[in-house]
């Protein structure tokens, strides 16, 4: 089973401390990613997804930090458990960027303005692996020139600020790209931009994909993505897995009654124009102070006295699983 | 909604609109060149309905939405907006006291409600200063009205003496939509009024808006980048490239047959939640062009798979597609309506 596996993560939870209080924002997270597949990842801002990326990587600010679970991490010359190396030790480091990369949401923010781009890729190179500079040059040159960059062997000694937000964004695809990593963790590597050059990304990703057989982690809040690009999907709510699955299970017969929410209160293209949307009522409940149970109830239209206590994962079989009580032993109408 | 253009039924027009912003260089501030934000756009909009304005940022959508509020004053062009007795008037050239009255007419909601709403007055202050000003009745009326406003948008009455940071985004954007609501204008220009918000409470606002605009008979400009939010709201829908409009039509008929390259390409990027669709993406080489040089002839060419000869060298106008209603196209590879004719233009 684990052969075809390139990450499992079992019971993440990840909390920030704040002082006064504790922010829980990865709940209990169990998922895996397969070799060469695509995982999409969605859910509102807030709800633990791009904590569940950084926590990967051992990214986290000060106050964060991982309380339980594991992450493990299948490498060519075995499991390696993330979730135990220490946080800035050479073993976690020589797997950042070489191993797992990310991509970050914000491209225009995520470079550095004062180093050329050409420096900033070929720094991840030379860090990983033994080379000379003029090699790790080259090697850039060449990874922008097949990522669509005209005359990338002239830009690589521009800056940032001379690409435009499409560019920035390869250039950032290049640089987590670089070192041929087995996993690429993508955190929203779209949102920023507008949607021809989003086609653009999301067609070179698949492209990466195919010529190095990555696996990708890719973080999303648009359901239109998730369809277009993943094979596996985790729909996320207030730090916790609602539903798992694959991408037909989940979009084809959603089950939890927030991904069936969330699907439907989304304006699709050419469908229901005269058609209310439907709503999800109030909003998402302050992370620090979370409901009882089931983090959904309060919004849900099917929530009863039960959903006070955390409900169990609910196998619907061949992969698909949902947390919610309403779910158990038949499907919910 | 008619759909034979009936005169008295629009309520703005606009009219070879074109905002420039000058480029400075040196130490003397030379003028180098114009970012030509908008660039000789015509559109009408009728009364009740939704128009929406679509296209990639930087294509001059919110200069437009910004000018006919008259945020900015536009290089050139004309605007005429339907005033009390039936008659197109510019506003451009109205007098103090006639600006006053149509500034109650037109209004508009912001992007981002974090940042419109000011922090160190609470709600009812916000609301108090339009009414006050435009002198819309006593103290004690005025807060009556904000009180119904707040309800309309389903908030409680005694949140207006609360501050802006009290209330989640969602809630924010109502406010700001009841504020603009509250001098009772006819026309919102409405600029990406739920990008800044969640998909699930995005889904809340918009209903709010299509509800408001039944009850209170208003006309929206509806400005977004995202064409399924655009295409539901939208009764008319202009796409814009380059600060230039370059197809008008009606929403059913923009989705169904898009007639420009461009329309298309944007159709078929959106990503859709939906497995069993599979169609064809087209992806568009290279980026916008800058709208400082533009390309010459037609401004989309450098990146169109369907670019003939004179397409690098005549610059399409907007003109009616043969055999249509009312379906606006820009591209000289469509079958359109000869200029000589009445009413090709929009």
């Amino acid at each position: 089973m684990s052969d075809d596996l390139i990450l499992k993560v079992e019971n993440l939870q990840t909390q920030f401390d704040l002082g006064r209080r504790v922010v829980k924002a990865v709940n209990g997270v169990s998922f895996h990613v397969k070799k060469g597949k695509t995982l999409g990842v969605v859910g509102e801002s807030g709800c633990g997804k791009s904590v569940t990326a950084h926590s990967i990587l051992q990214l986290l600010p000060k106050h964060g930090k991982i309380t339980g679970g594991s992450i493990t991490y299948y490498s060519d010359d075995g499991e390696i458990v993330l979730s135990r190396l220490p946080k800035n030790g050479s073993a976690m480091r020589a797997i950042r960027g070489k191993e797992i990369s990310m991509i970050f949401q914000d491209p225009m923010s995520s470079l550095n303005p004062v180093y050329t781009i050409g420096y900033q890729i070929s720094e991840n190179l030379l860090q990983h692996e033994k080379i000379s500079k003029k090699e790790a040059m080259e090697r850039t040159v060449e990874m922008l020139t097949s990522l669509g960059i005209p005359m990338a062997s002239s830009r690589v000694r521009d800056y940032p600020h001379q690409f435009s937000g499409g560019m920035k964004q390869r250039a950032m695809i290049a640089m987590a790209m670089v070192c041929n990593p087995k996993l690429l963790i993508a955190d929203e590597p779209t949102t920023a931009l507008d949607v021809t050059i989003q086609a653009q990304i999301l067609e070179l990703m698949k492209e990466v994909q195919k010529k190095y057989g990555t696996s990708i982690i890719l973080i999303t809040h648009n359901m239109g993505i998730v369809a277009d690009m993943a094979d596996d999907v985790a729909v996320m709510y207030m730090g916790r897995i609602v539903e798992f699955g694959t991408v037909r299970q989940v979009l084809g017969s959603p089950q939890h009654p927030y991904t069936k929410a969330l699907l439907k209160s989304v304006p699709v293209l050419g469908v229901g124009k005269n058609e209310r949307l439907e709503t999800i009522r109030g909003s998402t409940p302050d992370p620090s102070d979370l409901p009882p149970g089931c983090e959904f109830a309060p919004r849900c239209d099917f929530a009863d006295d039960q959903c006070k206590t955390v409900p169990p994962d609910v196998d619907l079989g061949g992969g698909h699983r949902v947390k919610c009580w309403k779910c158990k032993g038949g499907l919910l109408t | 909604m008619t759909d034979t253009r009936n005169a008295d039924d629009v309520l703005l027009e606009v009219k070879n609109l074109k905002k420039y912003y000058p480029v400075y260089k040196g130490l003397f501030k030379k003028v180098v060149g114009h970012v030509k934000a908008v660039d000789d756009v015509s559109l009408f909009v009728r009364r009740g309905e939704t128009l929406g304005l679509v296209g990639e940022s930087g294509c001059g959508k919110s200069t437009l939405g910004r000018c006919i509020v008259r945020l900015q004053p536009p290089t050139s062009g004309d605007i005429r907006y339907r005033d009390a007795d039936g008659d197109m008037r510019s506003i451009l050239s109205l007098g103090k006291k006639e600006s006053f009255d149509m500034r109650k007419k037109i209004q508009i909601v912001f992007q981002d409600p974090y940042s419109s709403l000011n922090p160190v007055k609470t709600i009812y202050e916000s609301f108090d200063e339009p009414l006050r000003v435009h002198g819309m009745g006593n103290k004690a009326q005025r807060k009556e009205t904000i009180a119904r406003l707040l309800e309309a948008v389903n908030l409680r009455p005694d949140y207006m003496y609360r501050y802006p940071h009290e209330f989640s985004g969602g809630q924010r954007q109502r406010i700001c939509i009841a504020r603009a609501l509250c001098i009772r204008p006819e026309l919102i220009v409405c600029d990406e009024p739920v990008s800044a918000l969640d998909v699930s409470i995005q889904a809340q606002v918009l209903n709010l808006m299509k509800d408001l605009q039944r009850q209170m008979n208003l006309t929206y400009i509806f400005i977004a980048h995202d064409l399924s939010v655009v295409e539901y709201m939208s009764d008319r829908i202009a796409v814009m490239y380059l600060g230039q409009v370059v197809e008008l039509a009606s929403a059913d008929s923009l989705y169904a047959s898009p007639r420009h390259p461009y329309t298309e390409a944007l159709l078929s990027a959106v990503p859709v939640p939906d497995l069993d669709r599979k169609k064809e993406r087209i992806v568009l080489k290279g980026d916008v062009p800058s709208p400082i040089d533009p390309p010459k002839g037609c401004r989309f060419h450098p990146r169109c798979a369907k670019c003939q000869d004179i397409c690098r060298v005549e610059e399409p106008k907007l003109r009616k597609v043969a055999g249509t209603e009312d379906h606006y196209v820009a591209c000289h590879l469509v079958d359109t309506v000869p200029m000589a004719e009445e009413g090709t233009q929009p």
